[in-house]
């Protein structure tokens, strides 16, 4: 089970594409995931009844099932029911509606840390509720779940691990294949090296913008 | 004195950590010794090794050629369920005694793990929705997907016998299955005993006619398991010749099983 160089040349190409995979899905999904988990709570604030019980539904079914099982219902059920959706996009949904309900409960969390005052502060400079939330509110509670958020954000990197499962040629796929052909561990290592790479550089990016969004009062 | 006292037990001890690392134990002492044998298999390939859907009970005719194994040996029988693409592995790292499936025989494995004698001879064959192909020769084309399992024996024969179509691959037979009804591909590869299984109860699949290669599958142990191996070679020619064989055979396959063909086959 040596390294081998001669096995990175040979499938070098199929493991760059997939790391391109794993690269386009992260971003798509972690952006997608981080609309939803903004919108969601700050439409949970506009106060309607009926859908903030809508939004309590869909937040407490994702954040207590594995995403996994729901991968599996979109990517094997629903083409039982005639609805095809290809496996990235699979992934991109499953990620998107999984994560960002886990982010909705962080940014919810945040949100309700923002001190009475500032709201009220808001309200007496006359902006309406929408723009309490859009210009006051959500800017510094995001601001301050920053450090909450980009952990969340690494378990996205880590979730697109699961499109293995149903055949999308991202890095766990491809290191899995490379090993069930050659009986070589090289695929497998560079493949965590890579994720290694992956986090090192989400890390670098998590602790920069933390500094320069850092406010001191 | 008491120098010499330590000397000795320092020098016994090491000896005996020497002994478990070097392997002087072997894998079947281990066996008789904990009283279980420990298989692993993918409990998703009926009829070779699945689970009983009534009892939920590990079944199949790998399964039960393993329990008479057991049997024979006076020990329990265990059965570990993994991925398809991890038993390999699995097997290398001894965190099972035996491979119990419808593994294929390749050079490439048999670097890695020794494989006992083979158990059966069988054809590997195309699985489509019926009517989509009609021959095996329409599956080499670019806008085919071709399925199997990860780390199976067909992902070769897929690059050999359709370069042109696309292969996408599942890690369990549970999955395959699944992906094929629910038109995740197009077409999926897989043995003949098994697609057989398949399709009795869902009409709606069919075997492209040809056999794509003829296959033999064994079970496997690791490459310092020779008394296992040994013995589990010795158990399967007593009940080649003592019809135990035969019988199982022909309980699973319904057909009657031919020494003449199917040993000169394997």
């Amino acid at each position: 089970m040596e390294f081998s160089w001669q096995l990175v040349l040979k499938w070098g190409p199929s493991i760059l594409k997939s790391l391109t995979i794993t690269v386009e899905m992260f971003t798509l999904s972690a952006f997608l995931a981080l609309v939803v988990g903004t919108v969601v709570p700050a439409l949970m604030r506009l106060g309607i009844r009926p859908l903030n019980a809508l939004l309590r539904i869909y937040i407490s079914i994702f954040r207590n099932s594995p995403l996994l099982v729901f991968l599996f219902f979109l990517f094997y059920g629903l083409p039982f029911f005639g609805i095809y959706i290809a496996p990235f996009w699979c992934g991109v949904l499953g990620i998107t509606l999984n994560e960002g309900a886990f982010l909705a409960e962080i940014i919810r969390g945040a949100i309700q840390g923002i001190p009475r005052g500032d709201w009220e502060a808001a309200d007496s400079l006359g902006l309406g509720r929408f723009q309490v939330l859009r210009f006051v509110v959500v800017p510094q509670a995001l601001r301050n779940a920053i450090p909450a958020i980009t952990g969340q954000l690494s378990i996205v990197m880590k979730d697109t691990s699961l499109m293995s499962l149903i055949t999308l040629a991202e890095l766990t796929y491809i290191g899995n294949f490379i090993y069930s052909r050659t009986f070589n561990i090289t695929g497998l290592f560079i493949v965590a090296m890579i994720y290694v790479a992956l986090f090192a550089v989400l890390n670098l990016a998590a602790r920069v913008l933390e500094t320069r969004m850092r406010i001191r009062r | 004195m008491k120098a010499r006292v330590i000397l000795i037990a320092v020098l016994v001890s090491a000896l005996l950590a020497m002994s478990s690392v070097f392997g002087i134990a072997s894998a079947l002492d281990d066996i008789l010794a904990r009283g279980k044998l420990i298989v692993g298999t993918d409990l998703t390939n009926p009829p070779w090794e699945y689970r009983d859907p009534n009892t939920g009970e590990a079944t199949g005719f790998a399964i039960e050629l393993a329990r008479m194994y057991a049997e024979a040996l006076g020990v329990e029988l265990e059965v570990k369920d993994y991925d398809w693409s991890a038993l390999l592995p699995a097997l290398v790292a001894k965190k099972i005694d035996m491979f119990a499936a419808n593994l294929s025989r390749t050079v490439a494995r048999s670097t890695k793990i020794l494989y006992c004698d083979a158990y059966v001879i069988a054809p590997g064959v195309a699985v489509a929705k019926a009517g989509k192909f009609e021959s095996l020769e329409e599956v080499n084309s670019p806008d085919v997907l071709v399925n199997t399992t990860t780390g199976s024996i067909f992902v070769d024969v897929a690059e050999q016998l359709f370069p042109e179509a696309e292969l996408i691959t599942v890690p369990t037979g549970a999955e395959q299955l699944a992906g094929l009804l629910g038109n995740r591909y197009d077409v999926t590869l897989t043995g003949k005993f098994q697609a057989l299984d398949w399709m009795k109860a869902r009409p709606e699949l069919e075997i492209l006619p040809g056999y794509l290669m003829m296959d033999s599958f064994a079970f496997a142990v690791p490459y310092d398991s020779f008394k296992l191996w040994s013995s589990f070679n010795v158990f399967l020619r007593m009940i080649k010749l003592d019809g135990q064989f035969g019988k199982l055979y022909e309980e699973w396959f319904g057909a009657e099983w031919d020494p003449v063909v199917i040993e000169h086959g394997i």
